[in-house]
């Protein structure tokens, strides 16, 4: 008969689950970023629409925009609009960025980002500027369990975890997934072969408009809290880093990458200051000694027994 | 019987980059069924005219019809959808992806099925027999999963062809196809090409003349982005100043052509 530890902590929820629960929605954010990165080549910061739309942010336009919604239960409505806000941001910029490849897409889009971010910082009266807006509260979406509980929250962000996991990965093999992966390969040739590039990638750019508003409800959510620097560059980089660090070009890989920036940030800097130092000097080791990413190699490990 | 419409005609096109004029008024058409080549040196103008008439790259000045439509300002992939299919010089095919994968890719291209989200690729069954079919009759079924870069070189310039064809094109564009082959290839992929259905229009640009005219019967002879001859095979081999651009006689083919 072991007795139980005193150290061992009674309920897996109360230490754990804080930056369980911010990798999950970090790693949905970072699967967003993926369908870009890995299958149409653009190494995209799309998810920039996503991290704008929190409730509080669009309360003016929202009151007036709830009107035709009487219909849906009153608290499932700014998730809603958020959702519906970051396809419709995406579906702008997308407009914009689209017309470019390459490093200039992803200077474009950057620099768009920096844009709102200014704007952001600036409009006081929308944002709070530099104080951000805290006490956002969590909504009732008349499940049985309120989700202002941690481990509520938790299982919701896993269940929306696992609904976006399974939607990419049904899309990566679908045949418009497909198509992204030819145009990732060989835009030219893609055209000649009855495709019409432009399209595919705009619908691929709403999506991820789609997903990064999802990440991006649940991280406003999670935290309780915005502000303007989740419109930063830094954010963008670190989600970058992400995608870099689990393996660009896969399904699984940026999830992977989610979990290891948010386990150390979390875990390390419990220790020590400098975690970053540590998250960079990781970084490094990932590409000098794999640069495909932390995934793949586990991927082939693994291969023969899953379809992964 | 009606006069059947017209493949392919190109009607006064330019093209120039900046001062380098690569194409200038240049006119041919096409019956259905025909074989065609266009000869020329490098820098001819013949891969910029493909280009043209592929919807890859813009015309200055001219026209191009397709199957008797005006296409001049239309896009690529709405020219592949009324029924012309192309290859590429330098092989363009999707590397790191296996064979059959890129079969798939040609073969949805012009399918509604492309837009769908939800069902894997590989549970169309209609799709994948078709695949499966021109595999077996290409001779790669065995090279079915290998990726399209791990092949030789002969196998993916046969490949290039292959994409093209699985979309059941009604004119068909080869841009050197056997470019970079060794003999006992060239005649591989030269067979191959002779044996592909007669109501196909092929155009073809090729470098080398043998090749061309085994494959052909009329020739269309490029220089310097003007057409300096046109014909069937034994005019066009005839013709003194294709003679002098292709063989050099007397002073050299820069010199030849010059007004």
């Amino acid at each position: 008969m072991s007795k139980p530890d005193p150290f061992k902590p009674r309920r897996f929820s109360a230490t754990t689950l804080p930056w369980v629960v911010g990798a999950a929605a970090l790693v949905v954010y970072a699967f967003t970023l993926n369908p870009w990165v890995s299958l149409a080549s653009l190494d995209q910061v799309a998810r920039v629409s996503g991290w704008l739309l929190d409730p509080e942010l669009t309360q003016p336009l929202y009151f007036l925009v709830t009107l035709p919604l009487r219909w849906m239960p009153a608290a499932w409505v700014p998730p809603a609009l958020n959702l519906l806000n970051a396809i419709l941001a995406a579906a702008v910029l997308g407009l914009l960025v689209l017309r470019s490849r390459g490093p200039q897409f992803l200077i474009l889009t950057l620099s768009l980002a920096q844009v709102l971010w200014g704007v952001a910082f600036k409009w006081k009266a929308l944002t709070g500027g530099d104080d951000g807006l805290p006490g956002i509260p969590r909504p009732d979406l008349g499940l049985p369990v309120s989700l202002s509980g941690v481990t509520p929250f938790y299982y919701f962000s896993l269940f929306l975890f696992l609904v976006a996991t399974t939607l990419l990965y049904l899309i990566v093999r679908s045949p418009f997934g497909c198509t992204l992966e030819g145009i990732r390969e060989n835009e030219a040739r893609m055209r000649a072969l009855g495709y019409d590039v432009w399209l595919h990638q705009y619908i691929a750019y709403l999506l991820a408009g789609l997903f990064a508003g999802m990440a991006g409800v649940l991280f406003a959510y999670y935290n309780g809290f915005v502000s303007p620097v989740d419109l930063h560059l830094a954010t963008s980089a670190k989600c970058l880093l992400m995608v870099v660090l689990g393996g660009a070009g896969t399904l699984f890989g940026p999830a992977l990458g989610a979990a290891v920036v948010v386990l150390m940030e979390n875990l390390v800097s419990a220790y020590t200051q400098r975690w970053l130092t540590i998250l960079g000097a990781t970084y490094v080791l990932v590409v000098l000694f794999t640069p495909e990413g932390l995934w793949r190699p586990i991927r082939r490990g693994l291969g023969r027994w899953l379809p992964l | 019987m009606a006069a059947a419409v017209k493949p392919l005609q190109v009607d006064g096109v330019s093209r120039s980059f900046g001062g380098v004029q690569a194409l200038y008024r240049v006119s041919l058409s096409m019956e259905p069924g025909e074989r065609r080549a266009v000869l020329g040196p490098n820098g001819a103008g013949k891969s910029t005219l493909f280009h043209q008439i592929s919807g890859m790259d813009r015309p200055t000045e001219g026209r191009i019809l397709l199957f008797g439509q005006d296409v001049t300002g239309m896009a690529a992939h709405r020219r592949a959808a009324l029924g012309l299919a192309r290859t590429f010089q330098i092989t363009h095919l999707f590397p790191k992806l296996p064979l059959l994968k890129n079969l798939l890719l040609a073969l949805q291209g012009l399918d509604g099925m492309k837009f769908s989200m939800l069902r894997p690729l590989s549970s169309y069954k209609r799709v994948l027999a078709r695949a499966e079919g021109l595999l077996d009759e290409w001779q790669l079924v065995d090279k079915r999963d290998v990726a399209v870069q791990d092949l030789s070189y002969g196998e993916q310039r046969q490949v290039e062809i292959l994409l093209a064809m699985a979309q059941e094109p009604k004119l068909l564009l080869l841009d050197e196809p056997t470019a970079g082959l060794s003999p006992a290839e060239t005649a591989s992929v030269s067979g191959l090409i002779r044996d592909l259905p007669r109501e196909v229009t092929i155009l073809l640009i090729e470098h080398d003349m043998d090749v061309a005219f085994d494959l052909v019967e009329n020739v269309t002879v490029l220089h310097s982005g003007k057409i300096i001859a046109e014909g069937s095979c034994d005019e066009v081999r005839g013709n003194p100043l294709v003679q002098e651009i292709y063989l050099g006689k007397k002073a050299g083919w820069t010199q030849a052509v010059e007004p």
